[in-house]
């Protein structure tokens, strides 16, 4: 997993339970060296023991800490990468863009498999004013954070939107299916 | 932390500068073109690490671009490999060349193959556009232009022309020349390509013999003709006339073999710079830059000899007749090629008149004679067309009956300007010309009506003859005969009242053939007579064989027969031989009374000559002819005789 996600987590930890409660938050995890770089990809295994630790911690069941995530998650953007949220008007707009944006945290990898794998993660299917269709497909399985993204970005622009989920791999679909209906805001 | 300008960075700045520094001189990398390498940083700096992060993001980006470009170039190059590969194939099967015009730099590129088809070295040639237009021949260098300058100019849809061109070696080749104009938005001609097909072949080749045909020789011609300093030229024709015997009863491709390889022999015989043309009806022709005719012996004679030799085919050897015809043009005679052509054209039809292996030259006399064929078949024309043909009769007498045993229809032409015409003056053209059949049609609508006439029937009765000439031509149409039953139908007279007359010749032809007609008409009541006998080359085994009636002996041996002893032999034997024979016999050329004494001495009974009666017209004829008395009744005087 590429190591920006882990290191939203840790910096929010860090800043709200402390350093000593993140290091101990990562014994509990079984991760011996935690991984701070946002340009390297980490372990997915040991990236998912670190969130389910979280979420004990802050006493938060899976729903509730993806929601927490994506808030601190587009909080830390907007301070570290503010131009990303420049360059798209809308939610629709962001969210079209994130599979590039996510292939650029990937970029630095050097195994062209690993790098294939963070690029090939999430597909634009279909693109139309008021509608987006993405594919997501991840051993991962992180479809909740997505679907909570996409309310925080919603709330980021001031939109309104409904984002169905025609397809999971939790369901044993090849893929989870994201169709995104974005409603057009008063001019 | 603040610093002094100009003063170097220290702590966390210093650390912060050395980390973009290394991302830099990572960066550095690239000015030498290649993008695969990763920008790394050590840095725990979210903001250096994102920096590398986008770095290599952008990296990415064109290194992805690039292995783009690189595999659509590949994909193009596959494609431009496989379309060239195809168009080679193309090519190669058509073998034709390929030319460029790059019309602003005014020069056009031609392929290695187009060099080789014009017998140059194996290589792209670029030249200008007037160099390569230099090379067409100079009659067809302003059409092809046109051609290329009109699709130019967008009045065509494409070049499609065909042009001679010489080659390397000096000789003409034919070409066909396709292109297409590249245009750009704007309709601006950019450049024109297309090919050039070698159709020497398929123009400038006789497909039978392989050698070159009639358009060469007309290249040929042209080029002799606007020589300079010119010599003297000889253009000369032969003909094989009986070419059809090499095909008789041998397979088309054996026969053909055969002709090929004896043309094959006779190029051979031929200085080795002298070509050999193939022309249509198995003539041939050569040039030869001579004008005397003890140098063209020299030349001829060989190819002579060999055409004299029989040509082994299947274990049958078959003599080939040939004529020849020369038409000389000598060192300061200024003449067309059409002239030249025209000239040898008639010294060979003249040589056709002649007999086999005759060589003939082109004479002033030829021409008038050419003059006088041209003359003879308008007369002929203009008397079909205006009912010109005129029945003239001249009786057949019986002179011991004192009777018309029949009368000969003979034919005149009536011209406007030249009068009435003899036979003698179109027969050959009418026959050589196929108008002899219209001409006899119509010389039978007025000769059978003679049969019925009241006038005619009050004077001579109504069991004389009419005599009619059939030509050679006619004797072998397998219409004939229906053509005279229904010509006898039609005007209501009995067949067995009609005779016709054919001559020797006619017969010798195809003695089997002539037979079997004589012999249907025979069988249908017509008589038969053998015309002109004694004249030619007289077969006294035709006198047995062919289905006869009546043989007419031929003026040439009653001439003078009164006062020649030795003739009068040579008569009374012919006169003995068709009586014994049981032939009727009818001595023609009678003009005097001693011959008709003779005559009677020896048992001839009927007789035609001017002695009794020129050829007239019927309402002449009726007003004017008085039949002789009987001899044997009379005993009269000539005068008494003759009427």
């Amino acid at each position: 997993m590429i190591g920006l996600i882990q290191r939203v987590l840790i910096d929010h930890i860090e800043s709200t339970l402390g350093e000593a409660a993140m290091r101990q938050l990562a014994v509990d995890a079984g991760i011996e060296h935690l991984g701070r770089r946002i340009d390297t990809d980490y372990d997915d295994a040991e990236c998912l023991r670190l969130f389910d630790a979280a979420g004990e911690a802050l006493g938060l069941d899976q729903e509730a800490l993806m929601a927490l995530y994506a808030d601190i998650f587009v909080k830390w953007t907007l301070v570290h990468y503010p131009m990303f949220f420049q360059m798209a008007d809308s939610a629709q707009a962001f969210l079209a863009r994130q599979p590039a944006i996510h292939a650029s945290m990937g970029a630095g990898i050097r195994d062209a498999q690993l790098r294939a794998r963070v690029n090939d993660k999430f597909r634009i299917v279909e693109q139309h004013p008021g509608r987006l269709v993405v594919e997501y497909r991840s051993d991962n399985g992180l479809c909740g954070l997505y679907r909570a993204l996409f309310r925080r970005l919603l709330e980021h622009y001031g939109e309104r939107g409904l984002c169905e989920e025609t397809g999971c791999m939790h369901r044993g679909d090849a893929c989870c299916r994201f169709v995104m209906h974005f409603e057009e805001r008063a001019a | 932390m603040s610093r002094a300008p100009g003063s170097p960075p220290v702590g966390r700045d210093a650390h912060l500068v050395a980390q973009i520094d290394a991302i830099g001189n990572q960066l550095c990398q690239a000015v030498d073109g290649t993008f695969d390498f990763y920008v790394h940083t050590d840095s725990d700096e979210i903001a250096i690490q994102k920096l590398a992060q986008l770095n290599n993001f952008t990296l990415d980006a064109v290194r992805r671009t690039i292995g783009e470009l690189e595999q659509a170039r590949r994909e193009l190059e596959v494609r431009v490999e496989e379309r060239t590969q195809r168009l080679n194939l193309i090519l190669s099967a058509t073998n034709d060349g390929v030319w460029e015009w790059e019309i602003d730099a005014g020069h056009v590129t031609l392929s290695p193959r187009w060099a080789r088809m014009l017998g140059q070295e194996s290589a792209e040639i670029r030249q200008s556009f007037e160099m390569w237009l230099g090379l067409i021949h100079p009659a067809d260098r302003s059409t092809v232009e046109h051609a290329f300058y009109r699709h130019l100019d967008g009045l065509s849809d494409a070049v499609d022309i065909e042009y001679r061109v010489r080659n390397a070696r000096g000789a003409w080749r034919m070409m066909l020349c396709r292109g297409l104009c590249q245009r750009d938005e704007r309709g601006r001609a950019l450049r024109m390509a297309g090919t050039l097909s070698d159709t020497t072949e398929q123009r400038l080749s006789d497909p039978l013999t392989g050698l070159p045909n009639g358009a060469y020789l007309d290249l040929l011609m042209q080029e002799k003709l606007g020589g300079l300093p010119r010599p003297p030229l000889s253009l000369v024709k032969f003909q094989l006339l009986n070419v059809a015997q090499l095909f008789d009863g041998v397979a088309v491709e054996r026969a053909i073999a055969a002709l090929r390889k004896r043309v094959q022999a006779l190029r051979q015989r031929l200085p080795a710079r002298v070509a050999l043309m193939a022309l249509p009806e198995h003539t041939f022709a050569m040039v030869l830059e001579l004008d005397a005719v003890a140098e063209l012996d020299r030349v001829l004679e060989p190819v002579e000899a060999l055409l004299a030799e029989p040509v082994e085919i299947e274990g049958r050897l078959v003599w080939l007749s040939h004529v020849s015809g020369v038409a000389i043009v000598s060192l300061h005679e200024a003449i067309s090629a059409d002239e030249w052509r025209r000239q040898a054209r008639l010294a060979l039809a003249s040589a056709r008149q002649s007999d086999i292996g005759t060589r003939c030259y082109y004479s002033e006399s030829l021409r008038q004679w050419e003059r006088h064929q041209g003359r003879a078949e308008q007369m002929i024309r203009g008397a079909l067309a205006n009912r010109g043909v005129c029945c003239f009769l001249q009786p057949i007498v019986d002179i011991v009956a004192g009777t018309a045993r029949g009368f000969e229809a003979l034919m005149r032409l009536e011209d406007p300007v030249e009068g009435l015409v003899n036979p003698g003056a179109f027969v050959e053209v009418a026959e050589r010309t196929g108008l002899i059949a219209p001409l006899w049609e119509m010389l039978m609508d007025q000769a059978l009506p003679v049969l019925k006439d009241p006038g005619m029937r009050e004077r001579f009765g109504e069991t004389f003859l009419i005599s009619i000439n059939l030509s050679p031509r006619q004797l072998m149409d397998s219409r004939l005969l229906e053509l005279m039953l229904a010509a006898c139908a039609r005007h209501g007279v009995a067949q067995s009242r009609l005779q016709v007359e054919v001559t020797e010749s006619a017969v010798l032809s195809d003695p089997a053939r002539a037979s079997r007609m004589l012999e249907r008409m025979r069988e249908a009541g017509i008589q038969v007579a053998m015309d002109d006998f004694g004249s030619g080359y007289s077969s006294l085994a035709q006198l047995t064989s062919l289905p006869l009636d009546t043989v007419k002996i031929d003026r040439s041996l009653v001439l003078d027969v009164s006062t020649l002893p030795r003739k009068q032999h040579v008569l009374a034997a012919v006169v003995a031989l068709c009586q014994r024979l049981e032939h009727g016999v009818v001595v023609e050329g009678v003009e005097d009374w001693e011959t008709v004494r003779l005559l009677r001495q020896w048992g001839v009974r009927e007789i035609q000559g001017f002695f009794y009666a020129r050829p007239m017209p019927m309402a002449q004829l009726i007003k004017q002819f008085e039949l002789p008395l009987p001899l044997a009744a009379a005993g009269a005087s000539a005068n008494d005789a003759a009427g």
